[in-house]
């Protein structure tokens, strides 16, 4: 019976170059360099990441968790933060007024925005210790993607197995 | 680790509805102000608006005119539907098909509109709809939206000349958006109803113009001669439940061309 992992080991913090470290850093701290051209509308915080995740995502898999994991938890709060932006404007366009609705969503809108940047800043200076941070969901998600070991990248190997 | 991820996707969904539910419940809603800039703000930038118009416009100064639209004006006057008093219709000497209000209470009306109209009852009906407009404040909120409240004021005070022609662009296009056209025509039908003028009018005056040579020059009847919307808004004012109208003639005589 072929025994092996499901997913791959993960690299320890002397493993981790420092090169992957930077990388995988940098992933989190796009979202600082790109955030004054992106407001109003931060679509382009957005554009940045995953443009930033095309260019490294062959650096390893230490790097690219930390790129899946800071693009994917990306994805709502912009979405989030350009859905509020949507929906302040057009009550101003439509002289509508400010529901209990809209001000839940905007402090929850605010306070996610305050987590997302904790947590970033706490996951970008784990990356560059080499090590890893998990967020609710987006780190699991990430760590699936970037360690699980697939068909496809076992079948051409030859694999060592123990003695029976 | 599939299924934690779902169970960590449902937590953060949970976590997300529960805070919007617990923030809406600890916040109250806010109304938009109907008014922004106090009345006595309002006075001195209609003055300012009105020496900008008069500038780029003659008035046409005709005692036959002034009478007929002053016998409109205080007929609306009469009704509980406007808070506003003092209205001023100001004719300007010009060929264009226009009628638009400005801040404060001076409705301005085009030479060419007039010549266009048969009778008292359909610049009536133009006239309700551009004070409409004003109770509605609709002008000034859409300079508000336009140009921000900062803007706006450093205009008026004497800012630059580019933005002091957009601003006044803006008041006289009259392109106001469906929703307030459509709140501004329910209000003119409502007084015309209110001070004895067949709310029909409005639907005549509007098929008239939408009928009309694109001699219209546009400005606030743009919004008339290009919205596809036109044809329901005709439609409301001939259907406008009018039972009950008590249909009051005016009495001063019509001074422009008569269609008997």
């Amino acid at each position: 019976m072929r025994n092996y992992t499901e997913y791959y080991p993960l690299p320890q913090p002397n493993e981790v170059s420092k090169r992957e470290r930077d990388d995988a850093m940098g992933s989190y701290l796009m979202m600082f360099a790109s955030l004054g051209a992106g407001l109003p509308l931060p679509i382009i915080n957005l554009l940045a990441a995953v443009i930033y995740y095309f260019v490294n995502k062959h650096k390893g898999r230490f790097v690219r968790f930390h790129l899946l994991q800071s693009l994917w938890s990306q994805i709502p709060v912009t979405l989030l933060n350009g859905f509020m932006v949507i929906w302040t404007i057009r009550n101003f366009m439509t002289q509508t007024d400010f529901s209990q609705l809209f001000f839940g969503l905007l402090w929850t809108t605010v306070f996610i925005n305050v987590l997302y940047l904790g947590f970033s800043i706490y996951a970008a200076v784990r990356a560059n210790n080499g090590r890893f941070f998990y967020f609710l969901f987006f780190g699991k998600l990430a760590y699936h993607q970037a360690y699980k070991v697939r068909y496809d990248d076992s079948k051409n190997e030859e694999v060592n197995l123990p003695p029976m | 680790m599939t299924g934690k991820i779902f169970r960590d996707a449902f937590l953060l969904v949970g976590a997300f509805i529960i805070a919007w539910l617990v923030f809406s419940y600890l916040s109250k809603p806010v109304s938009i102000p109907d008014q922004f800039i106090p009345d006595e703000q309002t006075e001195k930038l209609a003055d300012w608006i009105d020496e900008q118009i008069t500038r780029n416009f003659d008035r046409l100064d005709d005692h036959n005119w002034e009478e007929a639209l002053g016998e409109i004006v205080d007929r609306f006057a009469t009704s509980d539907l406007v808070n506003k008093v003092n209205y001023e219709i100001v004719v300007l000497d010009n060929s264009d098909v226009n009628a638009f209000a400005t801040l404060g209470t001076r409705i301005y009306v085009f030479r060419g509109l007039l010549e266009l109209i048969d009778q008292h009852e359909e610049i009536a009906a133009v006239i309700a709809h551009e004070i409409a407009h004003v109770e509605l404040n609709h002008v000034e909120q859409k300079l508000i939206t336009e140009f921000g409240i900062v803007v706006l004021l450093s205009v008026f005070t004497g800012g630059d000349l580019l933005l002091t022609g957009e601003v006044l662009r803006a008041i006289s296009s009259g392109a106001f958006s469906r929703m307030k056209e459509r709140e501004a025509d329910a209000f003119a039908l409502d007084l015309m109803y209110d001070t004895g003028i067949d709310p029909a009018y409005l639907g005549i005056v509007f098929r008239k113009l939408k009928e009309s040579e694109p001699g219209l020059s546009g400005l606030n009847f743009q919004i008339i001669s290009t919205h596809p919307d036109i044809n329901s808004r005709i439609r409301n004012a001939f259907e406008f439940e009018k039972s009950g109208l008590e249909d009051i003639p005016f009495e001063t005589p019509w001074p422009g061309k008569s269609s008997e």
